[in-house]
C-alpha cells in the first residue's frame, strides 16, 4: 500500500500519524500566530504571488467548471450581438469591475491598489493565460480572502460570458471603455439614509452602485443613461443584459420607490435633464 | 514522522488555502476568530496612533464620504447590504453590530485609514485626509445610534 519497501510496520504507521498530527497542530499554531500580521501585510513577494496564482487556478479547477458557457455566437468586442443587446459585456464591466480593475483593465481603478491583495492587472500575462472557464469561475464565485466579490447570485450566466469576452477584448487592446462621470462630493452629499424620500433614494442609489454605470443622476452617456423611470422596479428586479439583478434583500420595494423619487426630483445641476 | 510532517504541510498549503479561496460561507467559529483577530490588530495599532483623530466637523463631509466610499459594501445605513458587501468573503461587516459599536474611535479610524489585508477592506490613506476619516468615523457612530 505504502511505497516503502516492505510496507510500514506498526511503529511506522504510528510515527506517520504522529508526524501528520504534529504538522497539522504546528500549522494551526503558526496560522494563529501569523493571522494578526496577515491583516497588516501589504507587499507580496514573488513566491507569495506565484503561490497565490497557482492556488486560484487549483480552486477554480477543484470547484468545477460550473454551468456550460452559452454558445459563442457573439460579438467579440461588445459581448453580445449589438443589434439585440448593445455592449452587455462592457456595461457589466463598467459597473462591476472598473472600480478596482480600471476601465482599461490595467488594475489601476480608483480602489485597485488600495486593497491587499491588490486588483489584478487583467491585461497582464497571467490572466491572459487563464482559460475562459477559470475566469467565469472567478467572476461567479469571487476569491475568498481578497476583495474580489462573487457575482454568481446577481449576474446571469449570459452576462458572465459577455464579461469574459469583454475582458478578452481589453487584453487584445480592443476595449471600448465608456466614460461615466464620477459624482461630485456635493452630489454624494445629497444622500441621507435617514432623510426624506429623495435623500433616502439617493442613499440607496449610491449604495447599490447605480452611479458606477448610470452616473450621479442617471445622466451617463449613451445607452447607460436612465431613459424611462416608469419601469424602474421591473428593470431593477429582472436586470438587463449587462445589468445585475437586485433582490429584495438588497433593495426593498420601498427603497426602489425612494430611488424613483430621487430620479424625479434630482437636483438640477446643469439646467436640463 | 518526517513523512507525516511533510504530508501535513502539503495538506495545509495545497488543500486548506484553495478551499479558503473558494469559500463562500462563514462558519460561526471562523466569524468569531476573525472578529477577535481584527479587534486585536486594530486595538494595538489604534493605540499607537501618533496623532489622535481630530474632532468631527459635523458639516456633512463624513456622510458624503461614507456614501461615496463605504456604502457600496457596508450599505447606506451601515447594515452591510451594499452592492458588493454580501458578495465578498469575508462579507462586509455590519457597522451597526455590537462588535463595531464596542470598538473605540481610534480603532475604527485606524481600520479606515490602513485597511485590512485579506478581507477586501481598502486603505483610504491616499484618498482622504485624517480629518475626513475622523468625520467618517463620527458618521458611523450616527448610523449606529439610529439603528439602536
Amino acid at each position: 500500500m505504502w511505497p516503502i519497501s516492505g510496507g510500514l510496520g506498526h511503529t511506522g504507521k504510528r510515527r506517520l500519524a504522529g508526524g501528520l498530527l504534529l504538522g497539522l497542530v504546528l500549522g494551526a499554531v503558526v496560522a494563529f500566530a501569523f493571522m494578526p500580521a496577515a491583516l497588516t501585510h501589504k507587499e507580496a513577494g514573488g513566491v507569495e504571488l506565484a503561490y497565490g496564482r497557482a492556488m486560484v487556478s487549483l480552486a477554480a479547477r477543484i470547484d468545477g467548471p460550473g454551468p456550460q458557457a452559452p454558445p459563442p455566437n457573439r460579438n467579440l468586442v461588445t459581448g453580445l450581438d449589438p443589434k439585440v443587446t448593445p455592449n452587455a459585456g462592457r456595461n457589466a464591466y463598467t459597473g462591476l469591475c472598473a472600480d478596482c480593475h480600471g476601465e482599461e483593465g490595467d488594475g489601476q481603478g480608483p480602489l485597485g491598489s488600495s486593497t491587499f491583495p491588490p486588483a489584478t492587472d487583467l491585461t497582464s500575462q497571467e490572466p491572459k493565460r487563464r482559460t475562459d472557464a477559470e475566469l467565469r469561475w472567478i467572476i461567479r464565485n469571487g476569491l475568498g480572502f481578497s476583495a474580489m466579490p462573487g457575482f454568481g447570485d446577481s449576474l446571469p450566466e449570459d452576462d458572465v460570458s459577455s464579461l469574459v469576452m469583454y475582458i478578452r477584448a481589453l487584453q487584445a487592446g480592443q476595449g471600448q471603455p465608456i466614460k461615466v462621470p464620477t459624482p461630485t462630493a456635493e452630489q454624494f452629499g445629497a444622500a441621507n439614509s435617514e432623510g426624506d424620500a429623495t435623500q433616502r433614494g439617493a442613499a440607496a442609489y449610491f449604495a447599490q452602485g447605480c452611479q458606477l454605470c448610470h452616473g450621479a443622476i442617471g445622466d451617463a452617456p449613451d445607452e447607460l443613461g436612465i431613459q424611462d423611470i416608469s419601469q424602474l422596479r421591473d428593470t431593477i428586479r429582472r436586470g438587463r443584459p449587462g445589468m445585475p439583478v437586485f433582490s429584495s434583500s438588497k433593495l426593498s420595494d420601498a427603497q426602489i420607490a425612494d430611488i424613483q423619487a430621487y430620479l424625479e426630483n434630482v437636483p438640477q445641476t446643469n439646467g436640463e435633464r | 514522522m518526517l513523512t507525516g510532517l511533510l504530508i501535513s504541510v502539503l495538506l495545509i498549503l495545497g488543500v486548506v488555502v484553495p478551499t479558503a479561496i473558494a469559500q463562500r460561507h462563514m462558519g460561526a467559529l471562523e466569524d468569531f476568530y476573525g472578529g477577535a483577530v481584527v479587534r486585536l490588530v486594530s486595538r494595538n495599532n489604534g493605540a499607537t496612533l501618533s496623532q489622535a483623530p481630530t474632532q468631527p466637523r459635523g458639516d456633512g463631509i463624513g456622510r458624503s464620504a461614507y456614501i461615496a466610499s463605504c456604502s457600496q459594501c457596508h450599505g447606506a445605513s451601515g447594515d452591510a447590504e451594499g452592492a458588493f458587501g454580501p458578495a465578498t468573503h469575508p462579507a462586509a461587516t455590519d457597522l451597526t453590530s455590537r462588535a463595531v459599536i464596542q470598538m473605540s474611535d481610534a480603532e475604527l479610524f485606524w481600520i479606515v485609514k490602513n485597511g485590512l489585508s485579506f478581507t477586501g477592506m481598502p486603505s483610504y490613506a491616499r484618498q482622504y485626509s485624517d480629518e475626513d476619516i475622523a468625520d467618517v468615523v463620527s458618521y458611523i457612530r450616527t448610523l449606529q445610534s439610529v439603528a439602536h
